[in-house]
């Protein structure tokens, strides 16, 4: 059964056939990503210069926070990745501008693909390859994790009560974490969507 | 004939499930294990025993089972030394009885049984010492075939497993009285809880003994209490899952059976799955394991412990025999006798080796049933039981026909998991258990497993502990009013082993351990009890001991006149029970093994066929076979030309990528490359080359400015992951002062080498039309940012690993598909080939580029002809040790170029240098060849190797060769630079 879990990524059902799936999964795309590192000694400023830029601080904790075009999320002390709709103009002009010497800005657009999970046994199948507890009492909306899925590094937060993730994974690793996404998937059944241009989310 | 009784049982009598032993169908019920299916088909042998093939039946009714192993299933699905008294019965379920030739009843090799002398403590050693030459040939085989197990599957297991991580306030391990009580009053608090046992039904001796528990039927209290936590939202219940072991942190590891009861997994879902259960707080409630008793012929089918009895007889409504004697020490090994009798059996005597004056207070209970304060010197009987050899206290003897004895040499503490932390136990003398001493970082003990015996104090402690351990999460409640129980009596006297025994006294039935053996080992002066477990094996194999270990304590501590607690025991370790090691492996195995990482032109690479291989976790074209061309040889040859006389593509996106920022990033690069780069203009990338802290090579790529105070820097593809970490510890620990800013952009780029002498024409073809790509305006080693003809932003390098006039260009990781397809397509009418790795390594190989062969972490920048790079202006890693004079001897290896005098000699990487004339040993022995090909431009095999003063000899012939392919050849050492040394063509 292991090769039959080779599953292509493509929309459709997968695995268990029978009721509503367990696992909903889309991917994301048409996004600007940029990593953004405060300079030394200069987290506030960067804070406070994201602040006047786009409406919200970068966290100083793991979470994740909204702002009016971007969603910072914190990647590590004085370290976030900047995330938004594809706008046309190079995010790194964008982003430098803003934070000026408060921090250096690299684009990220490129090397991830982001996806959205959701579903009744959404926790069930992260479980099965992450030792983070995302239990509502532990994880909650606006949580971020910088951990692993599957021995594959990953950013993973909740966007959405339900619960919704969405987890950013390295382009090239995708097609390892996908095979034990579907693997871990099938017996409650899959659904893939077809993919989406990037949107904040707003359930 | 069926020993199924009419009534009772936790069996679901309206579900019959057909199953098949050693090929006879028989039928049970849902609910039945394997062990009582087949006791309640009359069916008593089981297996043979490890050493002298001596028929054996079914000891116990738990995971404690030393004798009734079978192999499950068959086929790929076969599993062998499957405990059937653990198995539960699933309709269509196939047994195969196992260590046995040609059949069970009639065995071969139980004429072991009659050189039993051989086979004493030690056998191994003592018996198959000499001829060496033996050992392997002979020996080893023959004691493997005879001393065999079960057989695993030679097919690949067909079903998936996988495993998963479950976090909680309270693990609580063990759903007997104990644990329940734990769970409800941790769960009554809000605590997350999670219920884990072994067994397939919740309950543990709950439902196997005929106890009330205020006043209804404790299996009754029992199910309360499992649809209560079932109610509650944070608990989560696991039947059929063993905590096979205690790890750091309060990680457990535990697997699941999740479909082992069912012949084939349904669609999709697992076989079993290991679950790392992430506790707080730990209640281990684990119960205990029984004793046998040590007397003569103790192992023949028929003789079973006494809570197993009750547990056929109350839980499977099975009667495993028909007239027995029970056997005892201790006041509970009467309780099967009244079991017995209720169920309708018939019990010839109860023998209990205590003081007359407690036998006949006991009997009084029971006076319908003779009492003999005695010993039971034997058992005898064919292949089961039939009747034993009696002495009273009195000295009288007699026989009582039987066809099952009961025994109890009470019950030992399940305290496995106390001790995988490295904690041992502690012997309790005047209970005659050893007990939980100290205990891994927060984990608590209830009930029998602590040394509590009893019903009540079972609840208890349950209670009590799974309260505190929710306490300890910061969740409180209150002890609930305590059910009533009547309190049975544990009064024991132990008896060791029986002196006058008759026949073989097993202590160990799993590994044909004697009391006598025990006895031989400490008369030959063997002290240690770690030792005693190594030389006669007792305790060892699949049970580790769980019924024998404490037994053989104590009669090493006698015959050493030691103290129990003095001897100590040996230590547990995971796991608690055998793990399947495909459940350990999970999703991660075949090409899930581990992680692959793929290249942004893999999916155009593998429609043109690429033949790919492995580069770490890399998948990476090797070669692009072309029509008629087979194996590597012909495309590889063909590519090189094209890249000489053409242009080639190749994706070199797995080199690591680093992009530096910050008003210290020249610093920061300074420091890390031993050569210059504060001359490196904007706009321009030059060749680096890193050193570790001794002075070695460590790694080399090239660095571009791509603004003031950015630099993007390449790793190879092997060290990228390396040099990241390097980089971070560097800036972290050494130099947190300094204000850069670095990320691995790796992944951002997908980056193609276009190499060739028309590459520049291709390239034109892709860029936007009004970027000058002539040498003035992008000349060699030129860097910067560039838009296709769509407008898209790419970078571009004029870097080349070929020697010939080469760019790489880059594109964020999405777009790299589109890219490498417009490449080829627009190069169609130029020649294009997409070229591989093997072919990526002879275009270096001709240039004298060094790669992880010669970046090998033994040679330094002069062995490879670049110490003229190291920088003396400026400090840098490894510069102080990389200036010892050993590291820049002259008389090292050092890299040369060789190719063979005759031209149609081959080379192989790895063969050694030697003089010509002199004998090919190590101390003639001139350093080795590191990198070959054949070059299709030379037109014959070449090669780099590290040569002693290699390049004072260039001109020089020396042998090459190998020794163990048998292999040589004569060479002649030249520059390592074959092809256009001057650099006239990557300039061009």
């Amino acid at each position: 059964m292991a090769d039959a879990l080779h599953f292509a990524f493509n929309p459709g059902r997968l695995g268990h056939r029978e009721g509503a799936p367990g696992l909903v999964l889309q991917e994301l795309t048409q996004f600007t990503l940029a990593s953004v590192i405060a300079c030394k000694d200069q987290a506030a400023q960067a804070a406070a210069a994201a602040q006047r830029a786009f409406g919200t601080s970068p966290p100083m904790a793991p979470a994740t926070a909204a702002g009016n075009a971007l969603t910072f999320i914190w990647s590590g002390p004085g370290h976030w990745l900047a995330l938004g709709p594809h706008a046309t103009g190079a995010v790194e002009a964008r982003l430098g501008t803003a934070f000026g010497t408060h921090a250096s800005v690299f684009d990220q657009s490129g090397s991830r693909v982001l996806l959205e999970l959701r579903g009744p046994r959404a926790r069930d199948v992260l479980a099965k390859g992450m030792s983070i507890d995302l239990h509502p009492r532990a994880f909650r909306t606006g949580d971020v994790a910088v951990t692993t899925a599957s021995h594959l590094a990953v950013h993973l937060w909740q966007v959405a009560d339900e619960p919704v993730y969405r987890l950013l994974v390295v382009r090239t690793w995708f097609d390892s974490l996908w095979r034990w996404l579907a693997a871990s998937a099938a017996e409650y059944g899959c659904e893939v969507l077809a993919p989406a241009p990037y949107a904040s989310h707003t359930a | 004939m069926s020993s199924r009784l009419a009534q009772g049982g936790m069996i679901n009598r309206q579900q019959a499930c057909r199953f098949a032993f050693d090929g006879a169908e028989y039928s049970g019920y849902a609910g039945d294990s394997l062990a009582s299916a087949l006791l309640a088909n009359d069916v008593r042998l089981i297996g043979r025993s490890f050493k002298y093939h001596r028929p054996r039946g079914i000891l116990s009714a738990g995971p404690e089972e030393p004798n009734a192993l079978v192999e499950l299933r068959s086929g790929a699905r076969r599993e062998p030394n499957t405990r059937a008294t653990d198995v539960e019965l699933y309709d269509g379920l196939q047994a195969t009885s196992q260590n046995r030739w040609p059949s069970l009843r009639f065995d071969v090799q139980a004429i072991n049984g009659l050189f039993s002398p051989l086979f004493v403590a030690g056998f191994y050693y003592k018996t198959f010492m000499w001829p060496a030459s033996f050992w392997e040939k002979v020996y080893e085989p023959m004691i493997r075939r005879a001393a065999g197990l079960g057989r695993a599957a030679l097919e690949a297991d067909p079903d998936h497993y996988e495993k998963s991580w479950a976090h909680c306030d309270v693990l609580v391990i063990g759903a007997g009285p104990a644990g329940l009580a734990a769970a409800l009053t941790a769960a009554r608090t809000g605590a997350r809880v999670i219920l884990a046992d072994e067994n397939f039904a919740l309950g543990g001796r709950c439902l196997a003994e005929r106890r009330t528990i205020d006043g209804q039927p404790a299996a009754d209290w029992a199910a309360q209490a499992i649809a209560e936590l079932r109610s509650l939202p944070d608990v989560r219940l696991f039947p059929r899952t063993t905590v096979f072991g205690v790890f750091d942190d309060g990680v457990y590891g535990a697997v699941e059976r999740v479909n082992d009861h069912l012949p084939v997994p349904p669609e999709f879902q697992p076989r079993q799955r290991v679950w790392r259960f992430i506790a707080k707080q730990t209640v281990l409630a684990s119960g205990s394991i029984e004793r046998p008793l040590v007397f003569g012929n103790n192992d023949l089918p028929g003789v079973m412990l006494a809570g197993a009895v009750r547990t056929y007889v109350n839980r499977y409504a099975v009667l495993p025999g028909r007239r027995a004697v029970i056997f005892t020490d201790n006041d509970d090994g009467w309780n099967t006798a009244a079991d017995l009798v209720a169920a309708g059996g018939q019990v010839a005597a109860i023998v209990d080796s205590r003081e007359p004056v407690i036998v006949s207070e006991l009997s009084r209970r029971f006076p319908e049933i003779q009492a003999i304060a005695g010993e039971v010197t034997g058992a005898r009987g064919g292949r089961h039981v039939e009747s034993v050899e009696v002495t009273s206290r009195s000295g009288t003897s007699r026989r009582l026909d039987c066809d099952l004895v009961a025994m109890s040499g009470g019950w030992s503490p399940t305290l496995h998991l106390t001790s995988h932390k490295g904690n041992r136990p502690r012997w309790d003398e005047e209970r005659s258990i050893f007990v939980p001493d100290m205990l891994p970082a927060g984990m608590r003990v209830a009930g029998a497993a602590n040394g509590d015996m009893t019903l009540g104090e079972a609840l208890v402690t349950g209670f009590r502990q799974g309260l505190t351990a929710a306490a300890a999460c910061g969740f409180s409640g209150s002890m609930p009013t305590l059910p009533r129980v009547t309190d049975e009596s544990t009064r024991r006297v132990p008896l060791w082993r029986v002196r006058q025994a008759s026949g073989k006294c097993f202590v160990d039935f799993q590994n044909d351990v004697t009391a006598d053996d025990v006895e031989l080992t400490a008369h030959e002066g063997y002290r240690s009890i770690e030792h005693l477990k190594r030389y006669t094996t007792l305790g060892m194999a699949t049970d580790q001991g769980k019924t024998s270990n404490v037994t053989g304590i104590a009669l090493l501590a006698q015959q050493r006149s030691m103290s129990i607690a003095a001897t100590g025991t040996t230590t547990f370790r995971p796991p608690y029970t055998p793990v399947a090691m495909g459940a350990l492996a999970g999703h991660h195995r075949g090409m899930d093994f581990r992680p692959t990482r793929y290249a942004p032109s893999h999916r155009w690479a593998s429609e043109l066929g690429a033949s790919f291989t492995e580069s770490g976790p890399w998948l990476r074209a090797e070669w692009f076979p072309g029509p008629g061309e087979s194996a590597w040889f012909a495309p590889t040859c063909r590519e090189v030309k094209a890249v000489r006389s053409a242009v080639g593509l190749c994706d070199v996106s797995t080199l690591g990528k680093i992009d530096v920022q910050g008003p210290d990033a020249l610093k920061l690069i300074e420091r890390l490359y031993a050569n210059n780069f504060a001359t490196l203009a904007v706009g321009r990338a030059r060749y680096g080359i890193m050193l570790r802290e001794d002075g070695f090579m460590f790694d080399d790529g090239t660095a571009a400015r791509l603004a003031e105070n950015r630099y993007l820097i390449t790793t190879t593809t092997s060290h990228a992951v390396q040099v990241y970490q390097h980089m971070h510890l560097c800036h972290q620990a050494l130099w947190p002062e300094l204000d850069v800013q670095f990320v691995s952009v790796t992944d951002q780029w997908a980056q193609f080498a276009i190499a060739g002498p028309r590459s520049r024409e291709l390239l034109q073809r892709v860029l936007d039309p009004q970027i000058d790509l002539s040498n003035q305006a992008f000349p060699f080693m030129a860097a910067g940012e560039v838009r296709l003809r769509n407008g898209e932003p790419a970078r571009l390098f004029r870097i080349s690993f070929s020697g010939e006039l080469a760019y790489e260009i880059a594109v964020p990781g999405h777009d790299g598909d589109s890219l490498i397809r417009a490449l080829h397509a627009a190069g169609q009418d130029l020649g294009v080939v997409p070229y591989g790795l093997e072919a990526l390594n002879v275009l270096r190989v001709e240039k004298g580029h060094v790669v992880g062969s010669e970046l090998n972490g033994q040679t330094t920048a002069h062995d490879l002809g670049i110490g003229r790079m190291l920088s003396t202006q400026k400090d840098f890693i490894g510069s102080v040790l990389g200036r010892r004079a050993n590291l820049i001897d002259p008389a090292r290896p050092r890299l040369v170029g060789i190719r063979t005098v005759d031209r149609n000699a081959k080379l192989a990487g790895g063969m050694h240098f030697i003089p010509q004339g002199a004998k090919c040993s190590i101390e003639h022995d001139q350093g080795h060849v590191t990198s070959v090909c054949y070059s299709p431009i030379l037109e014959q095999w070449i090669g780099l190797g590290l040569l002693t003063r290699g390049p004072e000899r260039h001109g020089e012939k020396v042998m090459v060769v190998d020794p163990l392919r048998g292999a040589e050849a004569l060479v002649e050492v030249c520059s390592p630079v074959f092809i256009d040394p001057e650099g006239a063509r990557l300039r061009g």
